[in-house]
Order: structure tokens, then C-alpha cells, then sequence
């Protein structure tokens, strides 16, 4: 039984992928008005299946390996961008990026408790 | 990756949809200007915007002003014999510039801006909750 157990280093990934994903939502919402450009978002659940699915001692693939072009209907200007659809996912995005933090910090709450007694 | 990456990308598009705005405000301002910086009826112009990687990351995009068309499209005449930039024939060319065109711009630009503001403040909350972890 180790102290850091795969629980913190799954949420460690998670909070990574969420903040990756973060990066390109960012981006979508800053081009959506370039002529031409196709929006960018990333497999949560497949960058972390990758994750779990590793080994111990292995390093998981990277995260920029599930990132994926969107599809979707270009406008007048070839811009795929649905700016709405990319806000709500922001937020999304961020509220769960904010379940993951707590999650690790209430793990290691835990932790200090055991330290402390 | 960083927070700070997502922000300066927001920030990018913070500034391309400043420049849209700035772009509609002259457009308007000189939709009648029969003279221009060269003597010749106002231009109107418009800004080129350009998907870029951000800091050589190939992931993230960030966008930027590549810079200002200006219009070649002829302008207006109008019949105005007492205009001092009347042609021989009592013509005056004005700027090529669509107010409504101009004001739709400006309205799509500024909810653009708006929208850029809010992935800031929602990226200001997901850094605030990564520093709570230590708390």
C-alpha cells in the first residue's frame, strides 16, 4: 500500500486533459471569427482510458494524441466555429476541472489527517 | 501548458475583436469622407484575421491580426453639383462603405469580445479552484 495511490495520479491526468482541453476551447472561442478555421476540441474519456490503461512505471501516451479537428457546418467564411456550443463546453469544461482539484484535495486531506493522528 | 497560455490566447482574440470594432468605428466615421489620407474618397477597410499556433505548439491556436484590406471596390455617386469634390459632371464619388454592414460588424464583433472576456473569467475560476488544492 503505497501512500499516493493510483487515485491521485488519475486525478493528476484528469486535471491535465481538462486543462489541455481548456487551451483549445480558448482558442475555438479567439477564432471565431477567422475565416476558415475548424474548431479543436479533445476525447476526455479516450485520453483517459489511454491513461489507466498503462502500466505502472510506463509513461501514458500524450495528450495532444486525442485531439481531434471538429466537423461541422462551415459558414459564409469556411469558419466551423459554433461559438455558443464551444462557451458551454468551457464552462462545462471548467466546473470539472473544479470536481477533479476538490477531489485531490480532499485526498490529501485524508492524508494529513493520518499524519496528524 | 499552461493556465497562462489559455489566457494570452483569449487575449489574442480580446485584441482581434478590439480591431474589428476599431475597423467598423472608421468605416462609419468616414462613410462619407471625400477625402482621404491620399486625396482620393475614403477606403474602407477590414481587418485580415489568421488562425496561428500558439508559442509553436501545433495544439493550440490563437488568432491574429495579419492586417487591414482596404477596399477596391468603386464607390458611391451622388449627384452634387456644389460639392467641391464634384466631378465635371456634377458627381461626387463617396467612400464604398454599407452602414448597416458596418453596424452588424460591430455588434458580432463586440459579442466576440464578450465571449473571449468569459473564457478568461472562467479560466480566473479554474486556476482559483487548482490553488484551493493546497489550501
Amino acid at each position: 500500500m503505497k501512500l499516493f495511490d493510483s487515485t491521485v495520479s488519475t486525478l493528476e491526468r484528469s486535471l491535465d486533459v481538462r486543462l489541455q482541453r481548456q487551451n483549445l476551447l480558448a482558442g475555438d472561442v479567439a477564432n471565431a471569427n477567422t475565416p476558415g478555421y475548424s474548431p479543436k476540441d479533445l476525447n476526455f474519456r479516450e485520453a483517459m482510458d489511454a491513461a489507466t490503461g498503462t502500466n505502472e512505471g510506463q509513461r501514458p501516451p500524450p495528450i495532444d494524441a486525442f485531439i481531434t479537428e471538429t466537423e461541422g457546418t462551415p459558414g459564409l467564411d469556411g469558419n466551423r466555429v459554433d461559438a455558443d456550443h464551444a462557451l458551454v463546453q468551457l464552462a462545462q469544461n471548467a466546473i470539472q476541472y473544479g470536481a477533479s482539484a476538490r477531489a485531490v484535495g480532499k485526498k490529501l486531506e485524508i492524508l494529513r489527517a493520518v499524519a496528524d493522528s | 501548458m499552461d493556465f497562462f497560455s489559455a489566457m494570452n490566447i483569449s487575449a489574442s482574440g480580446l485584441a482581434a475583436e478590439r480591431t474589428r470594432v476599431d475597423a467598423a468605428a472608421s468605416n462609419l466615421a468616414n462613410a462619407d469622407a471625400t477625402r482621404g489620407p491620399d486625396g482620393k474618397p475614403y477606403k474602407r477597410i477590414d481587418p485580415i484575421l489568421a488562425a496561428r499556433p500558439f508559442e509553436n505548439d501545433m495544439n493550440a491556436t490563437e488568432v491574429q491580426v495579419m492586417g487591414m484590406a482596404q477596399s477596391e471596390a468603386p464607390g458611391r455617386k451622388v449627384y452634387s453639383p456644389g460639392h467641391p469634390d464634384a466631378d465635371g459632371d456634377g458627381f461626387v464619388t463617396l467612400p464604398d462603405v454599407n452602414p448597416i454592414h458596418e453596424t452588424v460588424n460591430l455588434i458580432s464583433a463586440s459579442k466576440a469580445y464578450d465571449a473571449n472576456a468569459s473564457a478568461i473569467e472562467t479560466l480566473k475560476t479554474m486556476a482559483q479552484r487548482a490553488l484551493d488544492i493546497a489550501k
